[in-house]
């Protein structure tokens, strides 16, 4: 079923991103926004914008004023972009029940790869390995028993959730102090997420995070777009990618991507999906960590090296239409950065700085695309994440990119707030980045 | 209920009436939420400064609603009721007109204050009149023996560490330096406030969950 309306329950530079390819398609566009961003970019793209409420997250947040915005506005599909509520099971679901088409995974899916040991199992069903520890631990000896059986470090996770919260690594050192680290991982779970429930892994000391672009359809069919490498990254927070990932060799490539086209298949995932994957750099080994069930922030890196537009998939997906590709058709060309640029200040603690944008100069040129939600004049909420703008490049290689990234960062003019770009600029070009020695604490030795 | 000085619509009211039986039925004696100009105060058992029963409006007469939902531009093409529709000129306004209470004495009522209410000025929610350190005509003024906290960035304040936890500090606690007395969520990110000083907390002037902008005080504590 062709679609011809739909609801961007999203807000920021995913919401525009969304609208872009919705006007290319010829899709008339309903933004969702709070009050904070009635005049937001995306609320000037969009053919209109439905007011849902006031300017706290919790808006963004809430299921069933979004379905009642579709409802009201007729909207005929939801894409649900990133963030907020795209990765939470009862709004596809809700949508599935009151006929609105949503532009993502089915509910069980989402629900399935959400509950990181449940996505662990199918991991393991299927023949893609996963980091040794164990599924589940109800207590702290239990947790002590695993962390003797395969060793120090270990890490705790929260099962139920992810951004660091409710995660904490055991050092042989802090052996004797496990119990206390035990019960604060499972307090913060708690709070966090609503859910205590913790899983212990071994911790990989030299860690690089590399992640693979999958979309699957309605039949059953699932190809990878390539690979990730998102491992620069500052407390769990990625703020550089590249596609794809440097120093290593073509067989590993190929074993991650067929890793994550065999996992979605085997569920009959519909729709884009990201498998991510920890690679140990001193065993050489890659290790299933889990499954985003959404678009990602970093997903144009992708679409730079296979000219693929994956929010239109998405919508042929949701639509119903089948891959328009087999996976022989996908070739992949160059190689892409994306740096985000967070209204933070790098040189005060990374303080988040809301505020008036007085000045606003993006780069441009062959090879650079921005995507971003602020102009001049615009008033950074603080209501919502720091992100205010992605830099993305194309280059002949890793360090064609790279210089291309350095250039056009240096013409970035942002004036009223700080960002990270001078921060991100010293991150390219330091040794370790420029030779592709990327890992997961690249920054330790950046930051001072 | 009626339309009070076409100040809010039937959407409105219900919202007022639905915080006040949720107000009336839960643990919590004071509720204060503030947005663009518009500020509602519900308190309950002689809780803040709203009195027993007592509902308090602070905002301008331009007040927006579901009816006038369309902007200038036309794009805006509706809005689904998730909360009290606020002016967004509240300041420019001004009007400062009194209604009185319509409420009958002892249960919750309404009355609306229209005057500005901005979050640049603060009121002085907490301590006395005579409290050195509160708002002298909207004013906070640094006195010798004093010293006020502020904000240091945008956010949302946050007088406990979650909901249903005890506060940080109250009017009247000794408190050390290095305490935290609040929470500041900007942008995701949550900033401890702590206290500069040592000394006793003589006025708080901001509540749970009030946007703050840089250096906006936040409380005065005698040294």
């Amino acid at each position: 079923m062709k679609i011809y309306s739909m609801i961007i329950a999203n807000r920021g530079e995913i919401a525009v991103r969304i609208i872009r390819t919705c006007r290319v398609l010829g899709i008339e566009t309903i933004l969702a926004a709070s009050e904070a961003d009635e005049e937001s970019m995306a609320a000037r793209l969009a053919d209109r914008t439905i007011i849902i409420g006031p300017p706290p997250t919790s808006t963004y947040l809430n299921v069933d004023l979004m379905v009642q915005a579709a409802l009201e506005m007729r909207a005929q599909a939801l894409h649900p972009g990133y963030g907020f509520l795209s990765e939470r099971a009862e709004l596809a679901q809700a949508c599935a029940d009151k006929g609105i088409i949503f532009v993502g995974p089915k509910a069980e899916h989402i629900e399935k790869m959400g509950n990181k040991l449940a996505a662990r199992m199918i991991a393991i069903e299927c023949g893609v390995p996963v980091v040794p520890g164990s599924e589940k631990i109800d207590s702290y000896e239990h947790a002590r028993r695993v962390a003797d059986a395969i060793g120090f470090p270990v890490i705790l996770k929260a099962a139920a959730g992810g951004g660091g919260r409710g995660m904490k690594i055991v050092t042989a050192e802090d052996a004797t102090s496990m119990k206390q680290l035990y019960d604060e991982a499972s307090a913060e779970a708690a709070a966090a997420f609503g859910d205590g429930t913790l899983y212990i892994e071994k911790y990989i000391t030299h860690a690089r995070h590399i992640e693979v672009q999958i979309l699957g359809d309605k039949n059953g069919e699932a190809v990878h777009l390539g690979e990730r490498d998102c491992s620069t990254q500052r407390r769990h927070q990625k703020l550089i990618e590249e596609a794809g990932a440097p120093n290593i060799s073509d067989a590993l490539r190929n074993d991650i991507c067929d890793a994550a086209v065999r996992l979605v298949k085997s569920i009959s995932y519909e729709n884009a999906g990201t498998v991510e994957f920890v690679y140990d750099i001193d065993e050489e080994k890659y290790y299933f960590l889990e499954m985003n069930t959404r678009i990602q922030v970093e997903h144009p890196v992708t679409e730079m090296v296979t000219g693929i537009d994956i929010v239109r998939e998405q919508i042929n997906i949701a639509s119903g239409g089948g891959l328009p590709f087999a996976q022989g058709d996908i070739s992949f060309r160059g190689h892409a950065f994306e740096c985000r640029i967070n209204a933070e200040d790098p040189f005060a603690g990374f303080r988040p700085t809301p505020g008036v944008i007085t000045g606003w100069e993006m780069p441009q040129g062959p090879g650079v695309r921005v995507d971003t939600h602020c102009y001049h004049g615009y008033k950074v909420p603080f209501f919502y994440d720091s992100l205010i703008a992605k830099i993305i490049v194309h280059g002949d290689d890793r360090e064609h990119a790279r210089r291309r990234m350095v250039a056009a960062l240096d013409e970035i003019v942002v004036d009223g707030i700080s960002t990270t770009a001078p921060f991100l600029s010293e991150v390219l070009t330091a040794s370790d980045f420029i030779d592709g020695r990327v890992h997961t604490r690249i920054l330790d030795g950046l930051m001072g | 209920m009626s339309n009070i000085l076409n100040f809010f619509d039937g959407d409105d009211i219900g919202e007022i009436s639905a915080l006040i039986d949720k107000l009336e039925k839960s643990s919590f004696d004071y509720l204060k939420l503030e947005r663009d100009g518009v500020c509602i105060v519900i308190g309950k058992n002689g809780a803040g400064d709203a009195g027993a029963g007592n509902v308090e409006i602070a905002g301008s007469m331009g007040v927006s609603n579901a009816a006038s939902a369309v902007s200038a531009g036309g794009r805006v093409a509706g809005r689904v009721a998730g909360g009290v529709a606020g002016s967004h000129n509240a300041a420019e306004m001004g009007a400062s007109v009194s209604i009185g209470n319509i409420g009958a004495p002892g249960t919750s009522g309404i009355s609306g204050n229209l005057e500005t209410h901005g979050t640049s000025e603060p009121p002085g929610i907490s301590g006395t009149p005579e409290t050195p350190g509160t708002p002298v005509n909207g004013e906070i003024v640094e006195q010798d023996g004093y010293v006020i906290v502020r904000s240091p960035n945008y956010g949302l304040f946050y007088t406990q560490s979650e909901p249903g936890a005890p506060p940080y500090t109250h009017v009247g606690a000794m408190i050390k330096a290095g305490d935290t007395v609040g929470l500041l969520e900007t942008m995701k990110t949550f900033t401890a406030i702590s206290s500069p000083t040592d000394g006793e907390v003589s006025a708080i002037y901001v509540v749970n969950e009030e946007t703050l902008e840089p250096g906006q005080p936040l409380m005065s504590i005698q040294i």
